[in-house]
């Protein structure tokens, strides 16, 4: 999904709204995962990222927290939820179902169903993304 | 000249046999004849030159009345006819009186109608004037009530981040992003762009 679909994802937004005006801005991504788990991340010169649970519904529902005796890392900086889907819930669901940021197996990642409901999927999917991303 | 009665007990003479004279030898040579015949009813029957004067005279009379009576008479037809043409145009003025006077209550009665109506209007448009001050005034204190809740929102109201990030909206703002815009998302300052709005970009696929 980041090679390919938000790859086009990237060049649409850049051709809507002009690429001077996305706005660059650092990012921690993970780049290792051991167990499902992720274990390793870097800083990145970030643009158009997918959304993590997080941002869409305010806190990680599928995503490795806190399992009374490991403290997994997230690994993010991307911890709060944007105020649009904080305002109207509704419009978490758009009809198609989206992958998120978040590592949640060996296998699968987090995504939001098509009828907005959380979920998880193999990574071999082929869903949609549908990204976020700052203008200035 | 009064009018004197004619009589009218003429008679003949009435005579037996033939009628007799006597020839009379006058002193010049000539002779005359004496009537010498018994007549009866000789008295009524002489038709003299005065009953002759007297008829003529009452002819005249009665040709002379005859005249006035006639021009009497053409007089009156006259005045008939004008008598006859007065009452004609008294007619005429009576009919046209007559129109005039319906007419006239007609128009009466359309103007009273009309009165009537204009009252109506006027009740209405009274009771419709009390309605609007009516609203008017509530329109006046909802507007003073309005005015209190927007100052007391727009005290709340800065354009900046935190208070455009607190408000959904979702407006469409377009087909792509103005300069305005674009200045208000630089200088931080978010005017009339809030959560929820949106750019509708054509062929974004």
């Amino acid at each position: 999904m980041y090679l390919t679909g938000l790859d086009s994802a990237k060049t649409t937004i850049k051709s809507a709204f002009g690429g001077a005006h996305v706005l660059s801005h650092r990012q921690r991504l993970v780049n290792a995962v051991t167990n499902g788990v992720p274990s390793g991340s870097a800083w990145f010169d970030s643009t158009i990222e997918l959304m993590t649970e997080q941002n869409v519904y305010g806190g990680k529902l599928f995503a490795p927290t806190s399992a009374g005796s490991s403290i997994p890392a997230m690994f993010t900086v991307d911890k709060s939820q944007y105020p649009l889907f904080a305002y109207e819930p509704s419009l978490i669901a758009n009809g198609q179902t989206i992958w998120l940021r978040d590592v949640v197996t060996t296998s699968a990642f987090a995504n939001v169903y098509s009828n907005g409901q959380a979920n998880s999927s193999a990574a071999s999917r082929s869903y949609g993304v549908r990204p976020a991303f700052c203008i200035s | 000249m009064d009018w004197k009665t004619l009589p009218t007990n003429y008679t003949d003479a009435v005579w037996n046999g033939l009628k007799k004279y006597s020839m009379i030898n006058n002193s010049d040579g000539t002779v005359s004849f004496d009537d010498k015949t018994v007549y009866t009813g000789k008295e009524n029957s002489f038709f003299g030159a005065a009953e002759a004067n007297a008829m003529n005279a009452a002819m005249n009379k009665l040709a002379g009345n005859m005249e006035t009576v006639e021009e009497r008479a053409a007089s009156a037809e006259a005045s008939a006819d004008n008598a006859f043409n007065y009452a004609k145009n008294a007619e005429s003025s009576a009919t046209t009186a007559t129109t005039a006077k319906n007419n006239a209550s007609e128009s009466a009665t359309a103007a009273a109608n009309s009165a009537t109506a204009a009252a109506n209007s006027a009740t209405t448009a009274s009771q419709k004037a009390t309605a609007a001050a009516s609203s008017a005034t509530a329109a006046a204190n909802s507007a003073s009530v309005a005015q209190a809740s927007a100052a007391k929102v727009t005290m709340i109201l800065f354009d900046n981040a935190g208070a455009h990030n607190a408000i959904y909206r979702g407006k469409n703002l377009g087909t792509s992003v103005t300069s305005a815009q674009w200045a208000a998302i630089a200088n931080d300052t978010f005017i009339d762009l809030y959560i929820g709005d949106y750019e509708d970009v054509p062929n974004r696929s």
